[in-house]
């Protein structure tokens, strides 16, 4: 089990490639698994499991710190939209964005965290803030 | 005397992020986040009423409040089939 993965070891290359094994915060507690693919969402990079679930970067032990990140003004209207097309259609497909490390989950949670970081930039501040 | 600490550009957005609570957003919390991102794109949108130029960016916040409307139906729902 898990013979041809190799473990992304602290101070290796980084982000770590399809086939190697990362370790990541989960709900319960430091989980393992293989990489299958590390692609960027709007806002930060997601690491796309063997077995589908997503996790992003900053969830990784031994991810760069501060975490790299994309502004907002890189992010392409036709990639914002292909964004939202997917969200919608994962909504209506019935799927539940609180299965966390789904990629409903990750995604919404990118879109959440892109359009608050694009809109906000005008000095509007959430509800019950200062 | 010791320099302050000047914060980068990457602290400072995930400082940012971190503080608005949608770095790891908890499963019972979407809702709240979709709300807030809501009023955020509101707000904005109602400053690029105001002006006449810009009519991209007000056409993208105005997508962008419609899907987060669905998404916030979807999550109030508890996730299940939509009925639009």
């Amino acid at each position: 089990m898990r013979s041809t993965a190799k473990q992304a070891a602290a101070g290796a290359k980084w982000p770590p490639e399809e086939g190697q094994i990362i370790t990541f915060r989960s709900l319960n507690g430091l989980t393992e698994g293989i990489v299958k693919e590390v692609r960027w969402g709007l806002v930060w990079r997601d690491f796309v499991l063997d077995d589908g679930r997503v996790i992003p970067e900053h969830k990784v032990v031994d991810h760069p710190e501060p975490p790299v990140w994309r502004k907002a003004e890189e992010v392409t209207q036709e990639e914002r939209e292909a964004c939202e097309a997917r969200l919608v259609s994962m909504a209506e497909a019935g799927l539940d964005p609180r299965d966390q490390e789904q990629p409903f989950w990750a995604e919404l949670n990118q879109y959440l965290a892109y359009t608050y970081l694009k809109y906000k930039r005008a000095g509007v501040k959430p509800p019950g803030a200062e | 005397m010791n320099q302050p600490h000047e914060e980068s550009e990457e602290e400072r957005v995930w400082r940012v992020l971190s503080e608005a609570g949608l770095i790891d957003i908890p499963p019972d919390e979407f809702a709240e986040r979709i709300k807030e991102a809501k009023h955020v794109v509101i707000g904005r949108l109602g400053e690029l009423l105001e002006l006449t130029t810009d009519t991209q960016e007000r056409e993208s916040a105005a997508i962008s409040l419609a899907t987060l409307r669905k998404l916030e139906r979807t999550v109030s729902r508890g996730g299940g089939q939509s009925s639009d």
